[in-house]
């Protein structure tokens, strides 16, 4: 068990820092829980599921300005601000569907076919935030200024 | 001759980069039209003389394999060049769309190079 979330940590921790590079040209590392700050805005949830051979979840929450920075950079647009908050969501919808994509193939390989759920954005209180996070298999990436948590769940083992 | 082409993705942003990556691409594009699942796609594909199909896997209403397999039941369709573009790396599902007549499947996150080569590849033959 510990080892299978070992695992799924290290390859949440790969997709996330690859990605981020790649689509929007972002550096990011994971860094200690300990440096994790108390949250005292509201911030963007994205959540995804997945089913197949194993089902789970995946989740980001970010900053409202670190999601408008990586939707500039990934559309190739100078200003964030001149972004529509729907194109600011959509991005962020994108990046984790491609972020659960790379974790699916990392965690268990080209050979199993897996179905993803439509990705969901939704703000969610500091109160809430801070409570997800005491919780396991959170993951802190700081990139820049910014901190981003995320998790990985991978709750059933079907095959 | 210049090309219609079809981008099939429920992401905006998604279409949005893809054009901008074909508009750099150098290919001949007469127009693009874009769909947001399988369903819109197909009613685009039965109206418009389209040369190219970009379509994600994952969409609402109807994914990427059930326009694949619609697509390859229908001959006025079959024969159109379809890439695939996603986040999907199961080799049994690209191969399955490959066995439906997908030309070629990209990965994302891709690049602008990437689709330059792809429709190079698929429209060109190089």
């Amino acid at each position: 068990m510990a080892v299978d979330i070992l695992l799924s940590s290290r390859a949440m921790e790969n997709a996330v820092v690859s990605v981020l590079n790649d689509m929007a040209a972002t550096r990011a590392a994971v860094i200690k829980p300990e440096k994790l700050p108390c949250f005292d805005q509201t911030l963007m949830h994205a959540h995804i599921t997945f089913e197949g051979q194993s089902s789970g979840e995946l989740g980001l929450l970010m900053d409202p300005g670190f999601a408008a920075e990586l939707a500039s950079r990934i559309l190739g647009v100078d200003k964030s601000g001149d972004l529509l908050q729907e194109m600011i969501v959509d991005a962020v919808k994108e990046l984790l569907n491609v972020i659960c994509g790379q974790f699916l193939t990392q965690r268990f390989g080209y050979e199993p076919a897996f179905t993803l759920g439509v990705p969901r954005v939704f703000p969610l209180s500091a109160q809430v935030c801070n409570a997800l996070l005491k919780g396991p298999s959170i993951l802190i990436f700081q990139s820049g200024d910014f901190i981003m948590p995320a998790y990985v769940r991978v709750k059933v083992q079907t095959a | 001759m210049k090309w219609k082409i079809l981008i099939v993705d429920d992401s905006n942003v998604v279409k949005a980069v893809l054009m901008k990556a074909l508009g750099e691409s150098g290919a001949p594009i007469q127009r693009v039209f874009d769909a947001s699942n399988g369903r819109e796609a197909l009613d685009i594909l039965r109206a418009e003389s389209i040369d190219l199909v970009f379509a994600d896997i994952n969409m609402p209403v109807m994914n990427g394999v059930e326009l694949v397999e619609s697509m390859a039941d229908d001959p006025a369709l079959k024969d159109i060049p379809v890439i695939m573009i996603s986040t999907d790396g199961s080799v049994s599902r690209r191969e399955y769309l490959q066995s439906k007549g997908v030309r070629a499947y990209v990965r994302k996150p891709f690049t602008p190079e990437q689709i330059r080569s792809v429709v190079r590849e698929v429209m060109l033959g190089r």
